[in-house]
């Protein structure tokens, strides 16, 4: 689906779903350098039982325009503007990485829109070191390679896919290439430069769930163990042999475990 | 850093994590045509394309995905799909990206079923190609028409051993906003990687090099993912709604997988050309080894080419290592690690005495494959050339005296040897 926002083209997948009168809006926010075809797994599962999903491309990222946001504060208020936008007063949001710390800063900004929040491969802070955020900024491509890298298990290493024939190295390397330059080192500047995280997780009223792998390189799992610490309504999963890009290398997992924690 | 598998360890993993359950270390073979569902809503998800799994073994099956994801492995693609033939993986890609009343430009230096497809298949169902020389870059540029939707080619001709300059190809495509397919047979990702010099599309015959032991035919399509579908209106069949699954829209919903996508949910479904599983079996047997293998196929070529040059009963030897070939400095500089392992040479005494050699081999085989593990020659004029025109083989760089020769992996010594007797053989006849 695409339309304007603030002057730009926003492009959001619907699963290939119209979304229907009624039913359960399902947000899904994809983390640094991606887009939303990061969701493919979730988005068409979802949109064809019953919730009308809004898969985002960020600002910059994939098909939709403009500059990329340089804040996990104005990502969380764009997220809420998109929403606006699809007349979805309330939504459970669903973001991986980056997209669970806006999924934080949305839970503080706009308490009330909130059905339910889900923290996919994520933790309440997320610092990034160097070199990954001056090659970001000096050596994108370098950066993608390190992100795919660390940003997948050792099955996905091992090219295990339950999409016949598809490759995740492959899948992540081209998914951040259809992003405008620039992107990766706004979004990483976003996630490092996000403070809040563990303040705005202590003050989360609605019910959350949290979902880690634990051979996570990106995110390790003890920084997402902090999070659900924090978290006062919280269910947490580990699934052990799960890299950080968990929508693509544990789709079957994460979707019954969404599923259930949705109708719950 | 980061930190990727090389070639030699994808040739032996990718694709394939042992199942806990039964914990086979080698592929298993699912022989079966099809998938027990969880439930009726999995059955729907699964036909809807709302997330991965198998249904039905026309469209996929274990074995064949674990060939597909390791030959998407080894090429840097996004995804692959495994088809009965390389030239079932041609005809899925011509027919996934045009329709009637679109254009392919073509490199003329092509395998004779290649230029047969473009030539005179796909022309009946409304879909013309332009055959272009692959030197005549100025030829190349000037064929592309509006409603051209790729430049197809290979980049070691078949059997002129003709070197693409690919780079200069790409360049043409890209400003003519158009995807470049690659058929890769020859080079297999050991020698070229082509999605590194901007190719768009791998066509493989999985029965030559990759697979190397001649017992399997097999072919895949690698998708590169690194074309932009989505920036004119050229591709429809990948940018507009599809006639089923709720119109979904490939390119929008699935980005850099969306042609492999419409080769799943279109070409295999509607004109199944699956590899069976105990083929795809045989093939990954055989991509194991295919670094150590490509390795000796070159030194075995090379050793062949310089003790044919020097052979008193052979008239000319073609191969785009030698200083004379014509395309001897775009192999140097695009196909550092071997040109390949296949030599084109002729028989002093034309087309009989060139009979007698191959009548004459004994370690040697006379058969219409290439590269094989075992050394193999035949006469492409009277055999696998044999349909196309004389005008055609001439464009193809075919001569009626060639002998094409698939260098293998035996003694080096025991095929010269073999090569000695059988053109002292053809000299008797010549003279």
């Amino acid at each position: 689906m695409k339309f304007e926002l603030n002057g730009h083209e926003v492009y959001v997948s619907t699963g290939g779903r119209d979304h229907q009168q009624g039913q359960p809006f399902l947000v899904l926010i994809h983390g640094a350098g991606a887009s939303h075809l990061l969701w493919s797994q979730q988005s068409r599962s979802f949109a064809y039982t019953g919730y009308n999903v809004v898969a985002v491309d960020l600002p910059g990222h994939n098909l939709s325009g403009g500059e990329p946001l340089t804040s996990v504060e104005e990502q969380a208020a764009w997220v809420l503007s998109v929403m606006d936008h699809l007349g979805a007063s309330k939504a459970t949001i669903v973001g991986h990485s980056l997209g669970g710390l806006i999924c934080l800063q949305m839970a503080h900004q706009a308490p009330d829109r909130i059905e339910k929040a889900v923290f996919v491969a994520t933790a309440a802070r997320v610092p990034v070191g160097d070199p990954l955020l001056s090659n970001a900024s000096d050596q994108e491509q370098l950066a993608k390679d390190m992100m795919t890298s660390w940003g997948l298990g050792p099955d996905a290493h091992h090219f295990d896919n339950t999409v016949p024939g598809f490759s995740h190295v492959g899948v992540g390397l081209r998914t951040m290439d259809r992003n405008p330059e620039g992107a990766v080192a706004a979004d990483l500047n976003a996630c490092n430069n996000f403070t809040s995280g563990p303040e705005n997780a202590a003050n989360i009223t609605c019910p959350t769930m949290c979902v880690f792998g634990g051979k996570d390189k990106m995110t390790p799992l003890k920084f997402g163990l902090k999070l659900a610490e924090l978290l006062p309504n919280n269910t947490l999963y580990v699934l052990p042999d799960s890299g950080h890009t968990i929508p693509g290398e544990r789709p079957h997992e994460l979707n019954a475990l969404l599923r259930e924690f949705l109708k719950a | 850093m980061s930190e990727f598998y090389d070639l030699e360890t994808l040739a032996l993993h990718a694709g394939h994590v042992p199942d806990k359950k039964g914990g086979s270390r080698a592929v298993p073979i699912h022989q079966t045509t099809s998938y027990m569902f969880e439930d009726s809503r999995h059955a729907a998800a699964l036909y809807n394309m709302e997330e991965g799994g198998h249904l039905y073994t026309r469209i996929s099956n274990p074995t064949v995905a674990v060939l597909e994801q390791r030959v998407a492995a080894m090429e840097g693609g996004v995804a692959a799909t495994a088809c009965a033939s390389g030239m079932a993986a041609l005809h899925l890609v011509t027919t996934m990206l045009a329709s009637a009343g679109d254009h392919i430009v073509s490199t003329a230096q092509l395998y004779g079923a290649n230029i047969n497809l473009l030539k005179n298949t796909m022309p009946r169902f409304g879909v013309e190609t332009s055959f272009v020389h692959g030197r005549d870059l100025d030829g190349l540029k000037a064929a592309i028409q509006d409603n051209t939707k790729f430049l197809f080619c290979e980049l070691i001709g078949n059997p002129g051993l003709d070197v693409l300059d690919i780079d200069a190809v790409v360049k043409i495509a890209d400003e003519a906003g158009i995807p470049v397919v690659m058929d890769a047979t020859f080079c297999t990702p050991y020698l070229f990687k082509p999605f590194d010099h901007g190719v768009s599309v791998i066509t493989h015959s999985l029965t030559k090099w990759m697979g190397g032991h001649g017992v399997a035919i097999g072919g895949a399509v690698v998708d590169g993912g690194n074309f932009n579908w989505g920036a004119s209106d050229k591709f429809p069949t990948l940018t507009s709604a599809h006639y089923a699954l709720d119109g979904i829209n490939f390119w929008e919903e699935f980005g850099p997988t969306a042609l492999t996508q419409r080769i799943r949910a279109e070409g295999m479904y509607n004109f199944g050309p699956s590899l069976s599983p105990t083929n795809a079996f045989h093939l990954l047997q055989g991509i194991e080894t295919l670094p150590m293998r490509m390795e000796k196929h070159i030194s075995n070529a090379r050793a062949m080419v310089e003790f044919l040059k020097n052979h008193e009963q052979v008239s000319w030897v073609k191969h785009p290592e030698l200083e004379d070939h014509p395309d001897h400095d775009v192999a140097k500089r695009i196909l550092p690690n071997g040109a390949g392992s296949m030599i084109g040479f002729g028989v002093k005494g034309g087309r009989q005495a060139g009979a007698a050699f191959i009548e004459s081999v004994e370690v040697a085989s006379h058969l219409a494959n290439v590269g094989d593990a075992k050394t193999l020659v035949i006469h492409p004029a009277s055999t696998t050339h044999s349909h196309i025109s004389a005008e055609d083989m001439k464009a193809g760089g075919l001569s009626e005296d060639m002998i094409r020769l698939s260098v293998g992996l035996e003694s080096i010594d025991d095929l010269k040897k073999d090569f000695n007797q059988a053109l002292k053989k053809a000299s008797r006849v010549a003279s």
